[in-house]
């Protein structure tokens, strides 16, 4: 599904060249559960950025669902990541004004769902994440946990092929991590690709497959 | 995204940014609620000015002694010729076939009093046509006598207002009314008419034209008003009283005659450009409040940057970031532009309700001149805060 060949990117920074990606080569399948592990600043947000199509690429190729995504504008690249890419952020990213289900129509508006059909789909995934109470509620009358579970409503409701969490735990309590934690797992069990982005090793080892960045370098244990 | 869904996504904004939302909209209401308002003033005035002059009648010439040219410039009040216009030419221009009726006459002040009341008043020697002439009529009593301009009778004609100040309640008919020194037993009264033409007709006292020259002791005429037969060529007319004129004057045409219609444009005219410039002063205020719309809408986008990150990180373009930022500037400025519109309408009826003589009417152009500035300035200044919306890195902004 994914697949990542010779992937470097540099940022600028005054006169200094950063040379964050060196050579990535990775392979993800549909279906796969990774964690990417590593220090501050050895390149694994970068590494998300440009799976998510945030991010371009300096040189070499990202192949996603088939598709040469380092040939797209950023128009195009906009389409496929409404359409293919579902993110979670440390801190929800919820906008305030309005409430869950409103946050979790935001990607369907963006796609021109019609209205019925949207109801429907947020119905299904308020469902899935335990929310169904909560979907007229603003975030500031929810929790952390369901804050999270709003926001992974809003990355599963357009039923993207793959999941990227960053620092999905980060934020919340042990107890409402690893609620959070299990019910990603329970999506990845039912066939969507998970990429989870954690400085928590108990977290990251829980995944199929573990990567570690260690300066701008990738390696798979 | 949908418009409408764009729609909706704008108006939970402005919901939600409730007291910016109504600060820019008043501001917008009233650019373009001034810009109406101050354009029905110039047209109501311009249109007062049109009524004035249209009841002086298609057929009316008016003679001024002085040679200044009607096209270009104002119309000369006082002559400047050494030669008086006087009674004389006026008969002779009487003569003339096409001529229906001449008025000439002799304008000055006076202090009028009756027993122990006094005013001042503007004293006009004319003869018998003169209120046809002016459109003028009686409400008691009778006009001039046929042979104002032949004999000095110490008759007068006497307006509505100058009845009810002197005579407070009296018939005033047959009584005797002192001007300086001379005395003039009233015969008739005018009929409540107003201002007209910058005179307050209501407050006038009208002599025959003989009487009047003795009183202000000068045989020159202040104008001559000459009304023609509805058939007569007035070009031809105006050509034969100039040869008159100089026949009289050794051969020096040292008079302006000029027409209503004349006047009328050239009024129009200057009134017309003055409702266009204070319009256009006005419209100054849409742009005052487009500069505002920019710099709130910068402050918000800054506000609002992890916002415009995460629709990016959606599936949002650039492209449709900026199209949001636009349409929420043009869809406020729209609405309270509406408002606005409304809101000048509203204080146009009752402005009418009451000062009804000057019959404010607010031009269509006016409507459109408002709302297209409006509209215009909201696009153009909203272009760079949603620009700089467009330009947001969400890897930036969703950081942490």
């Amino acid at each position: 599904m994914i697949k990542l060949i010779g992937v470097n990117k540099r940022y600028q920074s005054g006169s200094e060249s950063l040379h964050v990606l060196k050579d990535i080569q990775l392979q993800i399948e549909q279906g796969d559960y990774l964690s990417i592990m590593g220090p501050s600043g050895s390149g694994k947000s970068t590494l998300l950025n440009m799976l998510g199509l945030l991010d371009v690429i300096d040189s070499g190729e990202y192949w996603l669902t088939k598709q040469a995504t380092h040939q797209l504008t950023e128009e195009q690249r906009a389409r496929l990541r409404g359409q293919k890419i579902g993110f979670i952020f440390q801190s929800f990213q919820l906008i305030n004004r309005l409430t869950a289900a409103e946050n979790i129509a935001l990607p369907l508006l963006l796609a021109e769902i019609p209205t019925d059909k949207r109801k429907e789909m947020i119905g299904e995934v308020l469902e899935q994440v335990g929310l169904t109470d909560r979907s007229h509620h603003l975030p500031a009358q929810l929790s952390g946990g369901q804050l999270q579970r709003v926001a992974i409503a809003r990355a599963i409701v357009m039923q993207p092929d793959l999941i990227l969490a960053d620092e999905p735990t980060g934020n919340l309590d042990q107890g409402s991590g690893l609620e959070i934690i299990e019910l990603l797992e329970n999506l990845n069990q039912r066939g969507l690709t998970l990429i989870l982005v954690t400085h928590d090793m108990q977290m990251g080892q829980r995944a199929k497959r573990k990567i570690k960045m260690l300066d701008g370098v990738l390696s798979e244990q | 995204m949908r418009s409408i869904d764009i729609l909706h996504f704008n108006t939970q904004v402005f919901t939600r940014h409730r007291w910016r939302t109504v600060m820019l909209a008043f501001c917008i209401v009233l650019g373009v609620s001034s810009v109406v308002l101050l354009t029905s003033l110039g047209e109501s005035a311009r249109r007062y000015v049109q009524r004035e002059f249209a009841m002086l009648g298609n057929d009316l010439l008016i003679i001024l002694p002085g040679k200044k040219q009607t096209s270009g410039g104002g119309v000369p009040m006082y002559g400047t010729s050494p030669r008086d216009l006087t009674l004389t030419d006026a008969q002779h221009i009487a003569r003339l076939a096409a001529v229906k009726s001449v008025a000439p006459i002799i304008a000055g002040n006076g202090a009028a009093s009756y027993k122990s009341r006094n005013r001042d008043v503007i004293v006009v020697g004319s003869t018998a046509g003169f209120l046809q002439a002016r459109k003028l009529t009686l409400a008691m009593g009778r006009g001039l006598p046929a042979d104002a301009q032949s004999i000095a009778r110490p008759v007068a004609v006497i307006g509505s207002k100058l009845k009810n100040e002197l005579f407070a309640g009296q018939n005033p008919l047959g009584k005797m009314l002192t001007i300086d020194d001379y005395r003039y037993q009233v015969i008739g009264v005018l009929a409540e008419r107003g201002e007209s033409l910058g005179l307050d007709m209501r407050d006038m006292v009208i002599l025959p034209v003989l009487s009047a020259e003795a009183l202000f002791d000068t045989p020159a005429l202040f104008r001559i008003l000459v009304e023609l037969h509805a058939v007569s060529d007035r070009q031809s007319v105006i050509e034969q009283i100039y040869q008159i004129i100089k026949q009289r004057h050794q051969n020096e045409e040292d008079i302006t005659i000029i027409t209503q219609q004349s006047i009328m444009q050239a009024f129009n005219n200057i009134l017309l450009t003055l409702t266009a410039i204070i319009g256009l002063l006005a419209a100054i205020s849409l742009v005052v409040a487009g500069i505002l719309i920019m710099n709130l809408s910068l402050i918000s986008v800054q506000q609002r940057r992890t916002e415009i990150g995460l629709l990016k990180a959606l599936g949002a373009s650039s492209k449709l970031i900026q199209q949001i930022f636009v349409w929420e500037s043009v869809m406020l400025v729209a609405a309270a532009s509406i408002i606005g519109l409304m809101s000048a309408q509203v204080i146009i009826f009752v402005a009418n309700q009451w000062l009804p003589i000057l019959e404010f009417v607010a031009p269509l152009w006016s409507h459109a001149v408002a709302l297209g500035v409006a509209l215009f300035t909201s696009l153009v200044f909203s272009w760079l805060p949603a620009r700089k919306a467009a330009m947001v890195s969400p890897i930036e902004v969703l950081r942490g």
